[in-house]
């Protein structure tokens, strides 16, 4: 490891959520109303924390903490360690800094439930998670956190326990996540099995000596991808995102758009030493990020809830920053991932805002919002902007960098990854005129809404600021973040032609939709009835594949076995209990107590006993 | 550790003072009977308590020793090098010791005890019969781990047997009757088998104790046919206990009827006294034979935590939930067990121990919802989470901890049986158990969140959270989940000694 300076710094991030947590979990609804300031407080301080381990990085040194040892025998040694990288620094801000501000949106948002303290509680565990789960250097503790973000994000999106859609969305994310997790619980046990360490750091220089076999490499490095397509909702496992929106929208914003999903993102780049010497992994990466970002971004066409038009529009540009990785830009990955963070958390607290004003999420219903609620309109209007890529907001220079890296070598993603452009364009431009435009469809609700308080406001502000500056994170002259940003590899720049291509196809689809909305063209899936409407409608019917087939061949096992023990197994015990029991009252027929049936079995052990003796006795 | 203070013998009949108390308490004084009930047990978990503070973790051998002499007897032995029997003085004593292997099962045994007995406080019938039955089971369950030879075990282990028989076939639900029998012949059948093979061992090696057959019996000329049948018994003996498919049924109808605090006891405790025994007596008595049949033990392994995992998933009732889990979960004490290595050993001991704080919790919780709402079946609870949070937040937590989330005991227990598993030759069976660890968390999710989750029914509308004193054992177990879950190194540094020494007879 190259300049690795000693320091405190990367505990000090980690630990004010856990005493937000442990404290949150120890006072619970004593503190309602303090709840949501302890939880921002302890993330801001994190923040703080992260900032300056940022700069401390941003020459590209690495700062490395004290570990604690919890397990060691022989060869196993589980010692948490923290270090921040350039990297996990990045990474650190993102988390740190949306948490915060999803912190303090939320003190609004949630200020009427009844079960707030226990909704901190939850966010402290999870920002608590996702912070270890950056500075990990040990498998296991790598593990730990990826599975502790996982059951908090769990927690949340089942927060509204007494609605069913809330238990199921939260029982289908938790088990198609596991299943992702099964990689990563497998690729530990293959690190350990091949370096016999459980050191992350012993596992890369493995790979990088070439002391591995290149077939173990790569299935290292697909098992890796397993988990990550499973938390970042890639094909085949996005199913459970766009249901994760049962969740309180803050909770979408922070987890389910900003952090955790973009876990998956992260712990591809982290562990892309492994991925580097592994071409046909990193195919595999390249080729599911671009399949799932079009394939993701068609079923955002004819989504009517607003949250799942964003939910299936943060799968398909999950599969942007895979694209990117796969493509061999860590950079591209990670800024993506940032711009992403800021312009998707904005897009959802204002889409929380609205759902807060108008109370539903159905878009079909809303309309000529902006009259209403101008500020919220506004931040909307820009955060959608930086989504489709127009300049000069933050999407614009990190979705060309994304495609500028997939111009070497990959022709057909870099065609998918275009068209995406135009796709988004068309469902985003479709919710911002319906939303916001346009005449109101629901006068009752239009009546009554209203622009959200200061406390939820101002975390917006916050995020437009950065929607329209991150654009700028890559270039030199923003200090230690542009230097941070360049210790993870060059970046590549977007040729001209490249930028005025999507730029112009992110007009198309705004104007398109546009038009469809307004009815002035026919829109091709403007008819429910089409078999094309049905097919996106119906997710392309994977969802209901999963469930009966998956669901119903694990629950026809379940039946199965249960018949074995019922017929088989138990008539078979049933018979020699019945053969023991009559034995056993021939023989206590003179007795008859209440506790017969144990005479019957004492006796015949006795028996055997003295035959046992009586066979060994013969010799003498 | 003062010499003259015999501690292991004052744990195991600390509950034989309880019983001569509650003996002369009269029936009617339940308050007092309810006291006593828990002092006991509080007092046999201190001296647990402190063997755990006092044990040299440098030693493989076994210590503390108590021993008193209980009967000798003569016997003749066959003495190849004159060709001849000769008479043998063999004494019997009631040897009591702890090591690496017993004491994290004595402790975890301690503590469940305590936690049960505590649970019992909203008992009412027949208590008097109720402590007895309960210490003569503790009797049993104190002994079983320390017992240095094999009739001291063996006696122990009946008292277990005896005592749960009572325990079911009077507390017990409307099937009592039928559990209590099932339960009985198919023990009694597996002690029968169990007996048989240890009198064997006693005529191969001229010894009861554990230590000497483990030395001698790996040594002596002994028919290779015999030996492994003597292994196959054994196994089949303990997979009674353990339970090993397809010998598990009788456990089914035991955790369904019994009354939960001793349903704690029996899936907490009283299965690892079949993972105890595989240890101690098939791999402690048989390491040159292990090898051979480790894929087998492996396999098996992968039947029980597919098995109870498939069957887990469609039950209609809590606690046959509980009880397939229960199954599926000693699956990987058997893949730890089969894995021959440190890994593997270590990652058994924490699954048995984990999956007895953790099984005990959720049975706790289980006798909870039960008094409460008058129904363990799944399609007659749900919503319990508006009006029990604390109980529905704590099975939510246990549900968690049983499918093994990180931090909790079961991850750490589950990653070291794998871990063991995949580094042995029969790897490809953990290839196929990793499905295990998929299913594990649907078949516990979807009973618990069905439970706890989604629309309250109106005829639960009026039941009341958990009281101060019933939050006591959640809280106690929920710490020891999280302990060993955070800091495994409290249960792998006392273990490691004795699981090298156990290790190092392998094969030779």
């Amino acid at each position: 490891m190259t300049n690795a300076i000693a320091s405190w710094l990367p505990w000090a991030v980690v630990l004010p959520p856990l005493v937000s947590f442990l404290l949150l979990t120890a006072l619970g609804s004593k503190i309602r109303k303090a709840a949501g300031w302890i939880g921002s407080l302890a993330t801001l301080i994190s923040l703080i924390f992260a900032f300056r381990a940022l700069t401390a990085v941003s020459g590209g040194a690495t700062l490395v903490a004290d570990p604690l040892l919890l397990l060691s025998y022989g060869d196993v040694e589980v010692a948490f360690g923290a270090d921040v990288s350039p990297l996990s620094a990045i990474m650190l801000v993102v988390v740190a800094g949306v948490s915060f501000l999803v912190h303090v949106y939320s003190i609004g948002y949630m200020a009427k439930d009844p079960r707030i303290a226990v909704y901190f509680q939850y966010l402290s565990l999870f920002t608590l998670a996702m912070l270890g789960l950056v500075v990990s250097t040990n498998w296991v503790e790598l593990y730990v956190f990826w599975e502790l973000v996982g059951a908090a994000s769990f927690l949340l999106i089942g927060f509204d326990y007494m609605r069913p859609a809330a238990r199921a969305a939260a029982f289908k994310a938790f088990i198609v996540t596991r299943i992702g997790d099964i990689g990563l619980f497998a690729a530990m046990i293959l690190a350990f099995a091949q370096t016999k360490s459980l050191a992350i750091a012993d596992t890369f220089q493995a790979v990088q000596s070439g002391a591995l076999a290149p077939n173990v490499v790569t299935g290292l490095a697909l098992l890796i991808f397993l988990a990550a397509v499973g938390k970042s909702g890639q094909f085949p496992l996005h199913v459970w995102l766009p249901d994760a929106m049962e969740g309180p929208t803050p909770v979408s914003a922070l987890i389910h758009a900003a952090t955790m999903v973009a876990a998956g993102v992260y712990l591809v780049a982290f562990t892309y030493p492994i991925f580097a010497q592994s071409p046909s992994a990193q195919f595999v990466v390249a080729t599911i990020g671009a399949f799932t970002a079009i394939f993701a971004a068609t079923m955002a066409l004819v989504q009517t809830d607003i949250k799942r038009v964003l939910a299936y529009s943060t799968v398909s540009q999950l599969g942007y920053m895979m694209l990117a990785l796969g493509a061999g830009s860590v950079g591209a990955a990670i800024f993506h991932l940032t711009t992403h963070a800021f312009f998707k958390a904005l897009l959802f607290l204002a889409a929380g805002a609205v759902i807060h004003a108008v109370g539903t999420n159905d878009i079909t219903v809303m309309g000529g919002l902006a009259k209403k609620m101008p500020v919220t309109a506004a931040w909307f209007v820009i955060a959608a902007a930086a989504l489709v890529g127009l300049p000069p907001l933050a999407g614009f220079f990190s979705k060309d960098a994304v495609l500028a890296s997939t111009v070497p070598g990959y022709p057909a993603h870099f065609t998918a990854a275009v068209l995406t452009v135009l796709l988004t364009a068309a469902y985003m431009g479709r919710v911002l005129w319906l939303v916001f435009f346009g005449e109101a469809r629901d006068a009752g609700r239009h009546a009554a809404a209203h622009e959200a308080p200061l406390v939820m406001r101002a975390p917006m502000h916050v995020l437009g600021v950065l929607v329209l500056v991150a654009g700028a994170f890559t270039a030199p002259w923003t200090g230690p973040i542009g230097r941070v940003f360049g210790a993870l590899g060059e970046v590549a720049h977007a040729p001209l032609w490249m930028a005025g291509l999507t730029t112009a196809l992110g007009l198309l689809g705004l104007g398109f939709s546009f038009l469809c909305v307004r009815g002035a063209i026919p829109c091709p899936l403007g008819d429910p009835t089409r078999a094309a409407y049905r097919l996106l409608e119906e997710r392309y019917y994977i969802d209901w594949f999963y469930e009966r087939a998956v669901g119903g061949a694990a629950a026809l096992f379940g039946r199965f076995a249960e018949a074995v023990d019922r017929l088989v197994i138990d008539g078979l015990w049933r018979g020699i209990a019945d053969a023991l029991i009559v034995s056993g009252e021939r023989a206590d027929a003179a007795g008859g107590g209440q506790i017969q049936r144990y005479n019957a079995v004492a006796l015949f052990a006795l028996v055997v006993m003295l035959v046992v003796f009586a066979l060994s006795m013969k010799g003498v | 550790m003062p010499e003259v203070f015999p501690l292991l013998a004052a744990f195991v009949l600390t509950p034989v003072i309880g019983m001569l108390v509650v003996a002369f308490v009269p029936s009617r004084e339940g308050g007092l009977l309810k006291t006593i009930g828990w002092v006991i047990p509080a007092v046999a978990f201190v001296f647990a308590a402190y063997a755990y503070a006092h044990f040299n973790i440098q030693s493989a051998e076994p210590q503390m020793k108590a021993s008193w002499p209980l009967f000798s007897f003569t016997f003749p032995l066959y003495d190849p090098s004159i060709n001849a029997f000769t008479f043998t003085d063999v004494s019997v004593p009631v040897a009591l010791a702890v090591d690496g292997l017993s004491l994290p099962l004595v402790l975890m045994t301690a503590l469940v005890t305590f936690m049960s007995a505590l649970a019992v406080q909203s008992e009412t019938r027949r208590l008097k019969a109720f402590f007895l039955f309960l210490f003569l089971l503790s009797v049993g369950m104190n002994g079983v781990f320390l017992a240095q030879n094999l009739i001291v075990f063996f006696v122990f282990f009946e008292l277990t047997l005896v005592a749960l028989y009572f325990l079911t076939a009077i507390f017990g639900g409307f099937g009592r009757e039928k559990a209590a029998t099932a339960f009985l012949v198919m023990n009694g059948l597996g002690s029968l088998v169990m007996l048989f093979v240890f009198v064997v061992l006693f005529q191969l090696t001229g010894t009861w104790e554990m230590r000497g057959i483990a030395e001698k019996l790996p040594l002596a000329a002994i028919d290779p046919t015999l030996k492994r049948t003597l292994f196959w018994l054994l196994v089949i003996a303990l997979g009674v206990k353990l339970p090993i498919f397809p010998l598990h049924t009788w456990m089914l109808k035991v955790h369904r009827e019994a009354p939960p605090a001793v349903v704690m006891l029996h899936s907490g405790v009283l299965l690892k006294i079949g993972a105890y025994g595989l240890i101690r007596f098939v791999l402690g008595f048989f390491p040159d034979l292990m090898p051979q049949y480790a894929p087998a033990l492996a396999l098996l392994g992968l039947v029980n935590l597919l098995y109870g995992g498939f069957a887990a998933f469609v039950q209609p009732d809590l606690r046959r939930v509980f009880a397939y889990a229960s199954l599926s979960h000693m699956g990987i004490v058997l893949f730890g067990v089969a894995a021959l290595n440190t890994y593997g050993l270590m990652g058994a001991v924490f699954q048995m121990v984990s999956h007895g704080l953790i099984s005990a919790l959720l049975f706790l919780l289980l006798g909870m919802i039960e008094r409460r709402t008058g129904t363990s079946r799944i399609d007659e609870l749900g919503g319990l989470a508006r009006v029990m949070p604390t109980i529905a937040g704590m099975l939510l937590f246990a549900a968690l901890a049983n499918l093994g989330l990180p931090a909790l005991s079961g991850f750490i227990a589950e990653f070291q049986a794998f871990l063991g598993l995949f580094l042995s030759p029969s790897w490809p069976i953990a290839a196929c158990g990793l499905v295990g660890l998929g299913i594990s968390a649907a078949y516990m999710l979807r009973a618990v969140l069905r439970t706890t989750f989604g629309p309250l029914g109106a005829e639960h509308a009026e039941v009341s959270d958990a009281r101060p004193l019933e939050v006591v054992p959640m809280f106690v177990l929920a710490a020891a989940i999280i302990l060993i879950g955070v800091y495994p190194n409290v249960l792998a540094v006392p273990l490691q000694a004795t699981l090298y020494d156990v290790l190092g007879r392998i094969g030779g």
